[in-house]
């Protein structure tokens, strides 16, 4: 059953097909959020807002693209309203270990294909980055590394939001033409 | 060397949504915007995937099963539709069913193997100074036995995120333990020893072990021991594995 079908379950409040998406999505949703709040308790919380968004709102449509990514969107929204609420500085001086019970028995591991896709992409990404000029460099890894919004990026590199979001554009349209082989098939 | 694809046009829009920068109600005005708007709509398929990717760490990480239940059980308790009798509980019954330990393992082992493969190939290319600075930079290094279990060998990887330093630890051919015993895995620098975590071992002694280190304590060397106590803050039992590898 496609994403899109269990989202009209959803929206006829069928809670199993709710719990097809977490099953589905809850990883994809929890590395997102622990990459950028650093604290094993914190995503586990973005977590339970995304899906409860999932559940109680018609957010998704799919002239928003694929499921997958939407969730992605939200999932990094969130853990971003999370950072924002706890006034959280992004130093894991003392969160280390955040990910020690990640391999636990009591936990699922992702499928094999999703880890060699992540990590063959992370492989071309280090040889992409340095490609890029030194201020589209630097937003890419603010923005998706560090969770910084736009407007904060804006204003460390003391320039427009929209320039900001042009050297962005700019930026992701270098590593896409230049990332090849990652996506999948059937895409632009 | 230009890069624009054909069809991207000049409203950037997209921007903001796929960095998840808009309010609520920006995001619903959003959705009627790229029904709208051809620049937005082919922005969003050409760069949807990409932002994805980018936004995922190198390895994906699993929330607790026990997140499962708690995550439903507030979604079901907030919709305000209630009279609609959910047809729940297939979850309830399947958290009840246990993983098997030895696929969590083998997938696990699999995934940073080839982590490690990846890091080695990588380590024999000339990488440019920016790269050291970059994201997901990797290092790797082979275990050396101690006497304790001179047939234990295993791998150890650091992936560099930033200010973190993802540690990565893979280790082969270890004794069983009892249960209050540990494998324990400890970054050194000189006589400091800081504990990164114990591993997680199955039935044919392979054990994994990932952890998220700050990059601001230095050490130059990673250690395995056989603690006597999982609990142990500092190293007592003796050393299993050792590589010398510097997280700087």
């Amino acid at each position: 059953m496609s994403d899109e079908q269990l989202c009209a379950r959803i929206k006829k409040a069928d809670a199993s097909a709710l719990e097809e998406i977490y099953d589905r999505y809850a990883s994809l949703v929890f590395s997102i959020a622990i990459r950028l709040v650093r604290d094993t308790q914190l995503a586990e919380e973005v977590v339970q807002d995304v899906f409860t968004k999932v559940w109680i709102t018609d957010s998704y449509h799919s002239e928003l693209g694929p499921f997958d990514r939407w969730i992605s969107v939200i999932a990094r929204r969130s853990a971003i309203d999370c950072l924002r609420k706890t006034m959280r500085v992004l130093d894991i001086a003392d969160s280390d270990l955040v990910y020690g019970d990640r391999t636990t028995s009591d936990s699922k591991v992702p499928t094999l294909d999703d880890q060699l896709k992540t990590m063959e992409f992370h492989r071309d990404l280090q040889q992409v980055l340095p490609k890029l000029k030194n201020e589209e460099r630097l937003i890419i890894e603010w923005a998706y590394f560090e969770g910084w919004t736009l407007s904060a990026i804006a204003d460390r590199l003391n320039m427009p939001l929209g320039t900001v979001k042009t050297r962005l554009h700019h930026a992701l349209r270098v590593l896409r033409a230049s990332l090849s082989g990652w996506e999948r098939e059937g895409e632009l | 060397m230009k890069h624009r694809l054909p069809n991207e046009g000049s409203c950037e829009e997209w921007v903001g949504w796929l960095m998840g920068d808009m309010t609520d109600d920006e995001m619903q005005s959003f959705v009627d915007h790229v029904r709208e708007c051809r620049d937005c709509s082919i922005a969003l398929s050409t760069y949807g995937e990409l932002n994805m990717q980018l936004s995922l760490p190198l390895i994906r990480v699993e929330p607790p099963q026990s997140l499962k239940q708690k995550t439903l059980s507030m979604a079901l308790s907030k919709r305000p539709d209630n009279h609609i009798k959910p047809s729940v509980p297939s979850w309830r019954h399947r958290l009840l069913r246990p993983i098997a330990a030895w696929q969590t393992m083998t997938i696990t082992a699999l995934a940073v193997v080839f982590g490690i493969v990846l890091g080695s190939h990588l380590g024999n290319l000339p990488l440019p100074a920016t790269m050291l600075h970059s994201p997901s930079f990797i290092k790797q290094m082979e275990f050396r036995p101690g006497q304790f279990e001179p047939s234990a060998s295993g791998q150890v990887m650091l992936v560099h995120h930033g200010k973190a330093v993802e540690l990565i630890v893979l280790a082969h051919h270890l004794w069983s333990i009892p249960a209050n015993c540990s494998y324990s895995v400890w970054t050194i620098h000189g006589k400091d020893h800081h504990l990164a975590g114990v591993l997680q071992l199955d039935a044919k002694g392979n054990g994994v072990l990932t952890a998220l280190l700050p990059a601001t304590s230095p050490f130059s060397a990673v250690g395995i021991s056989y603690e006597p106590s999982r609990h142990d803050t500092k190293p007592k039992g003796p050393t299993v594995l050792k590589a010398s590898i510097s997280n700087l």
